[in-house]
């Protein structure tokens, strides 16, 4: 007997073709509506033209790793997501995030004093984790490198004296949207 | 179609099935939501439903399949399948009409979760700080992550006579199709490559992106596409076993 491709699969490799064609081609021609009330994802005519502009490969490291409390890991939340943005817009932009205080005491001390030579100081951090008040060092650096040249960006807004912890890292998220392509401008 | 929709409805509600499904989804999330001081709502200061949408493919992973997993299987276990092909039904009728009435047995499931919207609502400070548009696309989102692990299941279903194979092919088929690429993308071979498109093969990269906020047209098209292949497939299995 001769075996022929019965009519439900053919339908199915049709749909299949037709299903992997749409996507392709969704992927070139894609819009999208921003329901966020601050319309967090819609990227400004002048941050995406300054993106695409970028001509360099831009190499980010972000020290915001590791344990930390839900304010913090809403940072680094929104730190990876609007990386992850530009860097599909234009993938010169590479990142990856990094534990500072890793391995043992010596190393940490060691990474803690090559830091604080650039500037890189960590914030101290003091919070109750259910059982125990815990006290940590946290890096909310950005280090950036374009070629030969360096910057490093303080994740956190400046912070007015008494303000309340919440209050600052509620505003840094916000801010990285607008601080993002200044910085990029600056490099 | 519609009329097979009634029947599989019916048969869900005449049964413990869909009490099950509704009652083990939201205590699960209920727990980890309100209860459980690592994903807690209450713990973490920012008004947002964030632990239920991060949570909800895990728990959805093992309901949905369970829910489809009957779907053809128990049919051709019982025999009753070739009662249902004789009646006057197109073969695809049957097949949306089950995929409908298990799919809408998840959004009951999900329907009483707007009262942790509402809770959230009113427990921001001010009340009513927090971002509803995000919430919406989030819904949206799980909408369509549901719909696809649906047809997955359905095509476990199709696939085998044996409702326990059923459950796990259709769990492992979910879990790889939402998952495995992700992991796969983060391969060292693949960095810098290939990575944003083996990510985009998985349902994970388009439910987070959904799940922000932003309904992109490419992530719909993604989903459709998922589930036309999973209803063709399954089609296609089932008239070839016939």
């Amino acid at each position: 007997m001769k075996k022929k491709i019965s009519p439900a699969w053919f339908n199915f490799f049709m749909v299949a073709g037709i299903a992997i064609l749409a996507n392709f081609v969704s992927s070139y021609f894609s819009t999208y509506i921003d329901l966020t009330q601050d319309k967090r994802y819609t990227l400004t005519p002048a941050t995406e033209e300054a993106v695409e502009k970028i001509d360099e490969i831009i190499y980010i490291k972000v020290l915001l790793e590791g344990e930390f409390p839900a304010g913090f890991k809403r940072l680094q939340a929104s730190t990876r997501e609007m990386l992850n943005q530009r860097k599909a817009i234009n993938p010169r932009i590479q990142f990856e995030f990094e534990n500072p205080v890793q391995g043992t005491q010596d190393e940490i001390i060691k990474t803690r004093d090559a830091q604080a030579k650039d500037g890189v100081v960590p914030t101290s951090l003091k919070y109750y984790d259910g059982t125990q008040l815990v006290q940590k060092a946290i890096y909310p650096y950005a280090l950036i490198n374009i070629g030969t040249k360096r910057a490093i960006v303080n994740l956190l807004e400046e912070q007015q004296p008494g303000s309340d912890e919440e209050v600052i890292l509620n505003n840094s998220i916000s801010l990285w949207n607008t601080s993002l392509p200044i910085l990029f401008r600056r490099c | 179609m519609i009329s097979i929709f009634w029947k599989e409805i019916h048969t869900f509600f005449s049964s413990l099935i869909a009490y099950m499904v509704i009652a083990v989804f939201l205590v699960l999330n209920g727990l980890f939501m309100w209860v459980f001081t690592d994903s807690s709502v209450l713990d973490y200061n920012y008004a947002s439903m964030d632990p239920l949408f991060s949570l909800a493919p895990f728990i959805l992973l093992i309901l949905i399949p369970a829910i489809t997993m009957r779907s053809f299987a128990e049919e051709r276990q019982r025999g009753t399948i070739e009662f249902l092909f004789t009646k006057p039904l197109s073969d695809y009728d049957i097949i949306w009409g089950k995929f409908l009435a298990n799919f809408c047995l998840v959004l009951f499931a999900l329907l009483p979760t707007a009262v942790y919207y509402y809770s959230v609502y009113q427990l921001g400070s001010p009340v009513g700080n927090l971002d509803s548009g995000a919430i919406a696309g989030s819904y949206i989102g799980l909408f369509f992550l549901s719909a696809s692990f649906v047809a997955l299941g359905m095509l476990a279903s199709a696939l085998t006579d044996n409702q326990i194979v059923a459950f796990i092919l259709g769990a492992f088929l979910c879990f790889v199709v939402h998952w495995a690429f992700d992991y796969l993308a983060s391969l060292p071979v693949f960095i810098g490559n290939a990575d944003a498109f083996i990510d985009g093969l998985g349902i994970q990269s388009h439910y987070d992106a959904m799940s922000k906020g932003a309904i992109d047209t490419k992530d719909l098209v993604y989903f459709a596409g998922l589930i036309a292949i999973c209803i063709t497939a399954c089609h296609a299995i089932i008239t070839s076993k016939k």
